[in-house]
Parts: C-alpha cells; sequence; structure tokens
C-alpha cells in the first residue's frame, strides 16, 4: 500500500528548487579547484556543471514519490549513467565523479541546514529525510561507478584509469 | 530625468567557470560586470575602466589576491575602492587587522545571498554622502 510523501518532504523539494542555483554556486567554487577540472582552465561552465541540475530534479522528483514499501524508490539512472559517460569522455577519472556528489550532498545539506523551517523539525522528521536523501544520492553514486566499471571493461578510455591514480606509476 | 549609472564591478578570478558564474548573477542584480583572469589584468582593467568595487579570489598564480589588494592601494583612486577577497576554507588568508573597512572576505563556499549583502554593504558604505 503507497502512501503520500510527509509534507515536510513536499516542502523540502518545493525550497531545494528554489535555491537550485545557490546549491550549484557553491557546488561550483569548490568542485571546480577539483585536480580534473582545476587543470582545464578553459573549461566552460556548462560542461563544469554538467548535467547535475538534472541530478538535482531528479532528486527532487524522488524525495515527493509516494512511499511504498514494497516498491523502492526508481533510480535515477538515466541521469547518473549519462554523467558518469560524460566524465569518462572527458578523461576525468571516477574519483571526480563520486566527489562531486559528496560535494554535492554537502552542498544540498549546508542549504537546509539554512532553511528555517529545517529549525521546526523533529528528530526523525531529519532521520526520515536524511533516510530518503542520502539513500538517492548513494544510489547516483553506485550507477556512476557501475557505469564506469562497464566503459573500462568495455575498453573504453584507458586514460581514465591511469587519471584515477594520477601520482601513481 | 537622467537615468543612474549602473555600478561596476571588476570580478577577478584564474577560473573561468567562477568568472562566468559571478558574472551572470551579477548582471542578473543590475550591476555591471568586468572580468580579469589574473591579478595583473585586473590592474590594467581598474586602471580603464573604473569599476566601483572589486571582487578577487585569493588564490592566484603569480600575484595573489592581497598583493592585488596592495597594489590597488597604491593607486592614487584605489584608497577608497571596495574589495572583497575569495578564498577557500573559513579562515581569513591574511591577519584580520590587515581588512581595512574597504575591505570584506568571503569563505568559499559561500551563497549568492551573502555575496549580494556584501558587495551591496561595501558599496552602500563607499557612496557619496548627500
Amino acid at each position: 500500500m503507497t502512501t503520500n510523501p510527509p509534507s515536510l518532504f513536499v516542502e523540502t523539494a518545493a525550497y531545494l528548487e528554489e535555491h537550485e542555483q545557490d546549491i550549484l554556486f557553491r557546488w561550483v567554487q569548490i568542485a571546480s579547484r577539483l585536480p580534473a577540472h582545476f587543470r582545464r582552465p578553459g573549461e566552460s561552465l556548462n560542461a563544469l556543471i554538467d548535467h547535475i541540475p538534472l541530478v538535482l530534479a531528479h532528486l527532487r522528483r524522488l524525495i515527493v514519490e509516494p512511499l511504498d514499501p514494497a516498491e523502492p524508490v526508481t533510480l535515477p539512472q538515466d541521469v547518473a549513467e549519462i554523467h558518469a559517460i560524460t566524465r569518462f569522455n572527458q578523461n576525468i577519472s571516477a574519483r571526480i565523479v563520486v566527489k562531486e556528489y559528496q560535494l554535492l550532498r554537502r552542498e544540498i545539506w549546508a542549504t537546509l541546514r539554512e532553511w528555517p523551517r529545517a529549525q521546526q523539525c523533529t528528530v526523525m522528521d531529519i532521520f526520515l529525510l536524511e533516510e530518503r536523501l542520502n539513500l538517492m544520492l548513494d544510489d547516483i553514486v553506485s550507477v556512476a561507478l557501475d557505469t564506469y566499471v562497464e566503459l573500462i571493461e568495455e575498453g573504453g578510455n584507458g586514460d581514465v584509469e591511469a587519471a584515477d591514480n594520477p601520482g601513481g606509476g | 530625468m537622467a537615468m543612474s549609472r549602473r555600478q561596476t564591478i571588476l570580478v577577478v578570478d584564474d577560473q573561468d567557470v567562477i568568472l562566468d558564474f559571478m558574472s551572470e548573477l551579477l548582471v542578473d542584480a543590475g550591476y555591471a560586470v568586468e572580468t580579469a583572469s589574473s591579478a595583473v589584468k585586473a590592474l590594467e582593467r581598474i586602471q580603464q575602466a573604473r569599476p566601483d568595487l572589486v571582487i578577487t579570489d585569493f588564490s592566484m598564480p603569480g600575484m595573489d589576491g592581497w598583493q592585488l589588494v596592495q597594489a590597488i592601494r597604491a593607486l592614487p583612486f584605489g584608497q577608497d575602492l571596495p574589495v572583497v577577497v575569495m578564498s577557500a576554507g573559513s579562515r581569513l588568508p591574511f591577519r584580520s587587522a590587515d581588512l581595512d573597512p574597504r575591505m570584506a572576505f568571503l569563505a568559499k563556499p559561500f551563497g549568492i545571498e551573502a555575496l549580494m549583502q556584501v558587495v551591496q554593504s561595501l558599496l552602500d558604505a563607499s557612496a557619496p554622502q548627500p
């Protein structure tokens, strides 16, 4: 039996949408300093941000999906996969992609911490929200890593494996 | 009625993506924006464009943001030019005593609202008194 998501989830999705540009702005400031991006001085803002706005849109949609204990929440397979393929083709390592998502998670939570509504949440509210958001992000990271493994096994881009260990021999 | 001049902000950063994003935000907020990818280019732009405020990254190859501030202060019209210094990490990359009233510090990553507040307060403080 499905149940509607708590109103807090709906409000969270709306708040994240309202603050999407802020999340991206914070994310860009740090992500652009990641070694793979920092070594690409001519990189455009669009190339850096890539599919991150779509990832955020997916997250918002998933937050408000009805709760059904029998059915896992749909994975944002396509967006995570496309972002991974794009980064792979840019010779950017899986490690950097994981770091990008780690930064995104940090900036999402930094934004939510500044939300006055969050001050009124109970511990259980926060627990449920955290569980849902973090599970979604973990799923995205897992899809990205699966995609990298598949691409490497297909013999796609050997440079990416080397880029995973830039200091190594 | 004469239209008031849009205030001009010079953004200095060695990363194009930061210049692009900051320019977009500041233009949307109603400012005219100039950009420079190094401190040396910034000094040229400052003398040509006479911006109302400068936003500079601290860590840049060659002359860093702090050296740029000192070079700006040495210019004939640079004493009163408001400067915002951005730096990764929450700690000031220089002595807090070096922050003058025409300077502000933003620790990366900062939000849009924090940026706009700092910019507006420095511009208000530097506006000629009636």
